[in-house]
């Protein structure tokens, strides 16, 4: 292997995460709004495969897999119950096929709704569905573990012990409501206890738009000297309901508050200056949000060969005919200023 | 050089229109772009030979929503405009991959429709003007119609004068035509014909289907397209909106502050995008498609609303499974987290 592992990555500096996999391909056909189950991997591999190779495009440092929610009881909610191992193994081929030596591939681990704070027994119950899902992904190979969506610091420790025993690189993140987790531990503490029992990057995922997200991060930066993560949704979200499954839009109705790729833009611009390590994004960021981080943290992914060229639009250059336009040089200095709201057309 | 499939078709468009209510799909080019294949600014669609798997897939994704209809994506796959890309000389074979790729998708039962638009070169009362616009029209018709279209819709016109010619290279090759204006500030052709007059002019032309496309949302589109409708006895009348939001004093989304790069918080819902199809059907619209800013889960409820089931319907919302808003016992009696 001759590529670097995730540690390696974030010892030389910021790595780009990918987008949200989930809400796209519901807005694609693929998954069902509800389950949000993802058989997708089986059913239309070459919908999950396009939307992979449009990461990697747009300049993500690593691909999770499509195994979010693909434990057996919850793929038992939408009757894939028997599927468990074909799901998971498919969602880390297709990940690693578009990966190639060009990306990271992350295991993708997530709340399994089997956790119970009363029951001693429900910890059990999970181990076995995490182990479950390690087994079979890691034998596809997978380059380190993402679990993620977390509410209870419990079920993300369970998690990660798994993560550890099976020898991966862990990366636990929380959605939050609140400054605390569910089970009331202050977030700054769940960091310190998680890197403790060694997880190698902790953070926050989904839930809440960047600007509600980052607060809550950084007060994991200032808790914990390692690597920390943001993978923040890309729906505006609002003070008094942060988390997007609060508000009246969830699910349906979401185009709306959908961020642009300037606002992403400046959240990964933010992000790297309070210190987050690993900059991904989560559900409603799509290519062209994750090309806007790229290019605000300074790189050219392939996909900035489509970098808008505003000053090749007919609608916004009337004075200009096409034979004028034809050898422009792309990126010419009419067109619009990236991400400062400024318009020059 | 005519393709010997459409004219011998037996279930053509002109068929099922006068059966039923044909359903379109939605926009490629703002999505692809979205998807990082297409760049803002040139808008051309030479993803159809740089990226063909990106295409596909979202052709793939109109039709398992139920679309009708896949338009080739050859809008602004005109010689010239190509050539403000650097793709000029690229030009039937983008035309040819892109029909292709749509004919691939669309099987046996799915129609393609070629696709042919505003080239820019048009100029009112120019003669030279006309015959440039003619040619481009002649030379991307008879690339797609190598690859086996089943009509040609030109779209996104904003002169009449130019529809016509569009219609009249239509039907010299043999092909049913739609024509569509893109009707910005007023409801006015640049060349200033009231929408009654659009129509009876195009379809005077030989036009069977007449409508209007792009730049303005179900609300501001569908008044027009119902003038075209009462100004016709005869003749098909055709709306593909967009699924982003405008205002009475902006009525066109190129003329927004958001085009084309902040648009996303103006995104309808398939909500709103349903409650369009069953007014125009209403209204008697007879091919109902969309353009930018629809994508699959639009049409998907569009064709619902209209009383349809299609493959995509197969992962329709079920909300009641959802563990937040669902049922919290839903998941074997587990507790639920996280509220």
């Amino acid at each position: 292997m001759a590529k670097k592992g995730i540690l390696e990555c974030l010892r030389d500096g910021v790595v780009l995460g990918d987008g949200g996999y989930v809400l796209e391909l519901e807005r694609r056909g693929y998954v069902q709004a509800g389950p949000y189950t993802p058989e997708v991997a089986i059913e239309h591999p070459e919908a999950l495969r396009q939307l992979h190779r449009e990461f990697l495009r747009a300049g993500a440092d690593v691909l999770q897999a499509l195994t979010f929610y693909a434990t057996k009881e919850k793929l038992g909610t939408a009757a894939y119950a028997d599927q468990v191992e074909a799901i998971n193994r498919a969602a880390v081929r297709i990940a690693s096929e578009v990966a190639g030596d060009e990306a990271l591939v992350a295991g993708t681990l997530s709340l399994t709704w089997m956790y119970d704070p009363k029951d001693r027994s429900s910890r059990d119950r999970v181990r076995r569905l995490f182990d479950e899902q390690i087994a079979v992904q890691a034998s596809e190979g997978v380059d380190f573990f993402i679990c993620e969506t977390f509410a209870f610091l419990e079920e993300a420790r369970i998690c990660l012990e798994a993560v550890k025993a099976a020898g991966y690189p862990a990366m636990v993140t929380f959605t939050l409501r609140e400054a605390k987790t569910g089970d009331g531990i202050p977030i700054e503490e769940c960091a310190r206890i998680l890197v403790d029992a060694g997880a190698d990057i902790v953070g926050a995922n989904c839930g809440r738009d960047p600007a509600r997200m980052l607060p809550l991060v950084e007060m994991i930066r200032r808790a914990v000297p390692g690597h920390v993560a943001a993978q923040p949704i890309a729906f505006r979200t609002r003070d008094d309901l942060p988390n997007f499954t609060q508000l009246p839009e969830f699910p349906l109705a979401l185009d709306p508050l959908t961020l642009t790729r300037a606002e992403m833009a400046d959240y990964a611009v933010k992000a790297r200056d309070m210190g987050v390590n690993y900059i991904g994004a989560c559900c409603g960021a799509v290519a062209h949000h994750v090309r806007a981080m790229a290019e605000a943290l300074g790189r050219q992914p392939p996909a900035s060969a489509k970098t808008p060229d505003l000053g090749r639009h007919p609608g916004m250059q009337k004075s200009r005919t096409l034979e004028e336009m034809v050898g422009r040089k792309p990126k010419s200095a009419d067109a619009p200023r990236f991400g400062t709201g400024e318009r020059r057309w | 050089m005519v393709s010997a499939t459409p004219k011998g078709r037996p279930d053509g468009i002109l068929e099922r229109l006068k059966r039923d209510v044909v359903l379109g799909d939605g926009g490629y080019i703002l999505e692809l772009e979205r998807r990082g294949y297409v760049q803002a600014g040139p808008y051309t669609p030479e993803v159809a030979i740089e990226h063909p798997e990106a295409l596909r897939q979202l052709h793939r994704e109109f039709r398992r929503a139920g679309s009708d209809v896949l338009q080739a994506l050859t809008f602004y796959a005109s010689r010239d405009k190509l050539a403000t890309a650097g793709y000029g000389r690229r030009m039937e074979e983008i035309n040819r991959a892109a029909v292709r790729i749509a004919r691939e998708v669309a099987g046996e039962r799915g129609l393609v429709a070629g696709t042919l638009c505003v080239t820019w070169q048009y100029r009112p009362g120019s003669a030279e003007a006309k015959a440039r616009v003619r040619r481009l029209f002649d030379e991307q018709i008879a690339a797609q119609a190598t690859e086996g279209v089943d009509f040609f819709i030109c779209e996104t016109l904003h002169y009449v004068g130019e529809g016509a010619v569009a219609a009249r290279a239509i039907t010299d090759a043999g092909y049913p035509a739609m024509v569509t204006l893109n009707f910005k500030a007023t409801e006015k052709s640049f060349d200033g014909h009231s929408p009654e007059e659009v129509a009876r002019i195009l379809h005077g032309e030989g036009a069977d289907i007449v409508g209007a496309n792009c730049g303005r949302d179900p609300a501001h589109m569908l008044p027009i397209v119902e003038k075209m409708r009462k100004a016709l006895r005869t003749g098909y009348v055709a709306a593909q909106p967009v699924a982003y939001r405008v205002r009475e004093d902006i009525p066109y989304f190129m003329g927004r502050p958001e085009f084309p790069l902040e648009l996303d918080p103006l995104t309808l819902t398939r909500g709103e995008m349903a409650a369009y199809a069953v007014r125009a059907r209403e209204i008697g619209v007879n091919l109902i498609g969309a353009c930018c800013g629809t994508v699959s889960a639009h049409i998907r409820s569009m064709a619902e609303a209209l009383g349809r089931k299609p493959e995509a319907s197969a992962k329709s919302p079920r909300l009641e499974t959802h563990p937040v808003l669902g049922n919290p016992r839903s998941l074997k009696g587990r507790a639920r987290t996280g509220r």
